[in-house]
């Protein structure tokens, strides 16, 4: 018991330790060692931490457990387009053009650093830092788009729609076929979907995450994949590409902490 | 009374002690054990506010003694506690 007193003991802050270290430990060596008192070290230990904890210290984590708590909230608030034959659009063009002044800043701090300009490096570092944390902080907060059937959903100069969906049970399953409108550029594409680029392209899958192959009906803006009649909720989504970098903006989908938008199909 | 803080106080306003005497102290007038970690968390807490200080130490056992600014803080803690103390017992007896 001494020996587990002696552990908690250490774990008081070092700068606690160095002022009442040697006087606490003859205090311990005084006392008789049990578990009670092995338990009250420890926690005078973890009190203590607490208190000689930096004050930016306690504030991030409270700006972190505050995120976090923002962020369960809207991952549980979807918004839910209206289904009226809306149009929406990953609104990452702002984010682009930050983002393009962030990685100039960046190079230009990094030069400067490289050169051995004083302070440049501390620079460089709190502008990649400033921006994760923004970009996460704001990505985390914002709720998930979800796109109704009749709406569209578009990116770059693509813009995708689900008009309608047909089910027919198949079995133990359930057989979708979802008519989907794609243009580029807001000209429509014609009922001849590259069945390949198609098929590797979409994908479906359902709330507990399950990922369904879609299968393109040639000669129709169709799309169709068998799910299990006990999925409730279905989704369409793609396998976009686009630039590593795209993946550092606000807004777009390709963002790590930013929560995909989807097109609704059941 | 169990505030670590007040206990300690009481415990010196009769003279310097270390860790351990206080402790042995506070057994005897107050009936309580203050455990190590307790302790020194009070202990910590007075010397910030400046209510007691370190004085020679002999050996590794360091002693405190009580300031006048925490002696000023006893005399207020302990005024407060007696009218406490009178005001309760006077409802008690007219209840």
């Amino acid at each position: 018991m001494r020996t587990l007193t002696r552990i908690a003991a250490k774990l008081y802050p070092r700068s606690w330790r160095d002022r009442y270290g040697e006087e606490f430990d003859a205090l311990l060596d005084d006392s008789e060692p049990d578990g009670h008192v092995a338990w009250n070290v420890l926690i005078g230990a973890v009190a203590m931490q607490i208190n000689h904890w930096h004050r930016a210290v306690i504030a991030a984590t409270f700006v972190v457990t505050a995120l976090l708590a923002m962020s369960w909230w809207a991952g549980q608030h979807p918004y839910v387009s209206p289904g009226t034959h809306r149009v929406f659009h990953m609104d990452s063009t702002p984010g682009a053009l930050l983002a393009f002044l962030v990685i100039l800043a960046t190079c230009i701090t990094g030069i400067m650093a490289f050169a051995r300009m004083p302070g440049a490096a501390r620079v460089c570092l709190a502008i990649v830092a400033s921006y994760f944390g923004a970009l996460a902080s704001v990505s985390l907060v914002t709720p998930q788009k979800i796109v109704s059937i009749g709406d569209s959903y578009c990116w770059d100069l693509w813009c995708v729609g689900i008009q309608k969906v047909n089910m027919a049970p198949q079995g133990q399953d359930v057989l979708y076929t979802a008519e989907v409108s794609v243009s580029v550029d807001s000209v429509s594409l014609p009922p001849k979907p590259e069945a390949s680029a198609a098929n590797s392209f979409f994908y479906a899958f359902d709330e507990r995450g399950r990922r369904y192959p879609v299968t393109a009906i040639p000669g129709k803006s169709s799309l169709t994949f068998v799910a299990p009649a006990n999925a409730r909720e279905l989704y369409l989504s793609g396998d976009i590409t686009a630039p590593p970098w795209v993946r550092l903006y606000f807004g777009s989908d390709l963002n790590p902490f930013h929560r995909r938008t989807l097109l609704r199909i059941a | 009374v169990t505030d670590p803080t007040l206990l300690v106080l009481a415990s010196v306003s009769n003279g310097d002690k270390h860790g351990y005497a206080m402790m042995e102290d506070i057994v005897r007038f107050a009936g309580l054990r203050l455990g190590p970690g307790t302790l020194y968390g009070a202990i910590t807490r007075l010397e910030e506010q400046g209510w007691i200080k370190p004085v020679g130490a002999k050996d590794r056992r360091q002693p405190y003694t009580l300031t006048a600014a925490g002696r000023k803080h006893l005399e207020t803690q302990l005024g407060m506690l007696d009218r406490v103390v009178k005001t309760a017992s006077k409802r008690l007896r007219h209840a």
